[in-house]
């Protein structure tokens, strides 16, 4: 029995020191300067949308993620954010623009064709911002309109009866007229997000705010005209974004490590088939109902 | 004049091989992955081995490598055992064991009918031999093993 034992510990320990040396050998992890990228691609969102072959936009939660998790890698000094974004939802944007801001590490925004409302609400985050003179930005305000149905279903005899417990709990359905009351109700609502995008980008920037407020009638900017007016810091490419990156980092070279997630076939088509299997269950006819009362409000 | 008393041996069930199977998983795990994972020092909060692929493509060969090495030690395991026991861990806590229905065993025949085990897929399949009722897998019967009750 002792020598069963024996045996059994002298081939454990074997196997360990074996695979323990084996570790050593094989460099997994090693110690070179890095500098994360961090794609902004697509309408920001909480869950980044797209279902089967649809482009994914950007998710909050996942940039977010990828951001804490550069920020816990010792080899990453600095981040840069590739963005590409016509904006998205006010919550999904500010999200990420508190997680850049709460970056303990420098964060360079490098926006390519697009990098506008929510978007450069981000952009506005990071310590610098560098666009192509030809890039679309700005664009601060906020948007909540949406396709009203009510006359075309009166055409085709189509009534809307309305059942609701409070006056504004079906305010922003399509199948309805908005009053006064509720119009002014809903622009109240949009001028105080209005308010707090404005004074991000005002504090973000450190610009008077009453310029930004001048500013924020909505309208988009090309990179040279967002130069001008201290939108930005840099006209240029990845290149500028790059060595700008690596100077506030203070490190002269890095390597680059891309954080993304790339859907491969089993999500796309597990995708189709989880949506798919789920509107058999509910009943399409419940989903119309279900998503009449959504009032899109978006930094776009 | 002593009798040599023949060890009595009978049929073992697939579930009670399968538990065992479990049980040498676990030690696997603690004796030959774990040093590898106290090397990954960054975090992959997403779990996800193609998110480290493509955060780290100049660790893709680091990584095959670390596949490999896993493999060969756990095969070596059941095989080392087999050969110097006849029984790994999860075997001798079961009161299963190795025979060779030729001889004396070999550390041919235990590496051979371990071979699967580096792959559960591949394991799997080999299983499904034993749907013929004979209580063996498919390289069991090539390595003329068969595991038995003690």
């Amino acid at each position: 029995m002792t020598k069963k034992i024996l045996i059994a510990v002298l081939i454990l320990i074997g196997l360990f020191v074996v695979s323990y040396a084996s570790s050593k050998l094989v460099n997994i992890s090693d110690n070179r300067d890095k500098i994360a990228v961090i794609p902004i691609t697509g309408v920001i969102t909480i869950d980044g949308g797209g279902i089967g072959f649809e482009s994914q936009g950007a998710s909050s939660t996942d940039i977010v993620q990828y951001i804490q998790e550069a920020n816990k890698n010792s080899n990453v000094k600095g981040i840069l954010l590739e963005i590409n974004s016509p904006g998205g939802s006010a919550v999904a944007s500010k999200e990420i623009a508190d997680a850049v801001k709460n970056s303990k590490k420098p964060v360079v925004s490098w926006i390519r064709e697009v990098g506008a409302s929510g978007a450069y609400w981000i952009s506005s985050s990071s310590k610098l911002i560098v666009a192509d003179p030809l890039s679309i930005t700005g664009s601060i305000g906020v948007t909540g309109s949406y396709l009203e149905f009510s006359d075309l279903f009166e055409k085709y005899g189509v009534t809307y009866e309305r059942l609701v417990s409070g006056k504004y709990k079906d305010t922003g359905s399509p199948y309805k007229e908005l009053n006064d009351d509720e119009k002014r109700l809903l622009q109240d609502k949009i001028n105080q997000i209005h308010e707090v995008f404005v004074d991000q980008v005002a504090g973000n920037r450190k610009l008077n705010r009453n310029e930004v407020e001048k500013l924020a009638t909505g309208e988009f900017y090309l990179g040279k005209e967002a130069y001008d007016l201290g939108l930005v810091d840099y006209l240029g490419g990845k290149d500028l974004a790059l060595n700008l990156t690596k100077q506030l980092a203070g490190i002269k070279e890095a390597e680059l490590i891309r954080y993304e997630k790339k859907r491969g076939i089993f999500d796309i088509v597990g995708g189709l088939t989880a949506k798919n299997f789920y509107y058999m269950g509910k009943g399409i006819g419940s989903e119309i109902k279900t998503s009449s009362y959504e009032i899109p409000v978006r930094l776009e | 004049m002593k009798l040599k008393m023949r060890e009595s041996f009978y049929a073992v069930s697939f579930w009670r091989r399968l538990i065992a199977y479990l049980v040498d998983l676990v030690v696997i795990n603690l004796v030959v992955v774990l040093p590898f994972n106290l090397l990954f020092k960054e975090k992959i909060a997403i779990n996800d081995l193609g998110f480290l692929i493509n955060s780290n493509p100049e660790k893709l060969f680091s990584i095959v490598f670390t596949g490999i090495i896993i493999a060969i030690l756990s095969v070596a395991y059941w095989a080392l055992f087999e050969y110097f026991l006849s029984q790994s861990l999860g075997k001798m806590l079961f009161g299963i064991k190795v025979i060779s229905l030729r001889g004396s065993l070999k550390f041919s025949q235990c590496l051979l009918r371990n071979i699967t085990k580096f792959s559960s897929l591949l394991l799997l399949f080999d299983c499904i031999y034993m749907i013929n009722g004979n209580g063996m897998r498919y390289f069991d019967k090539l390595s003329k093993t068969k595991v038995v009750g003690t």
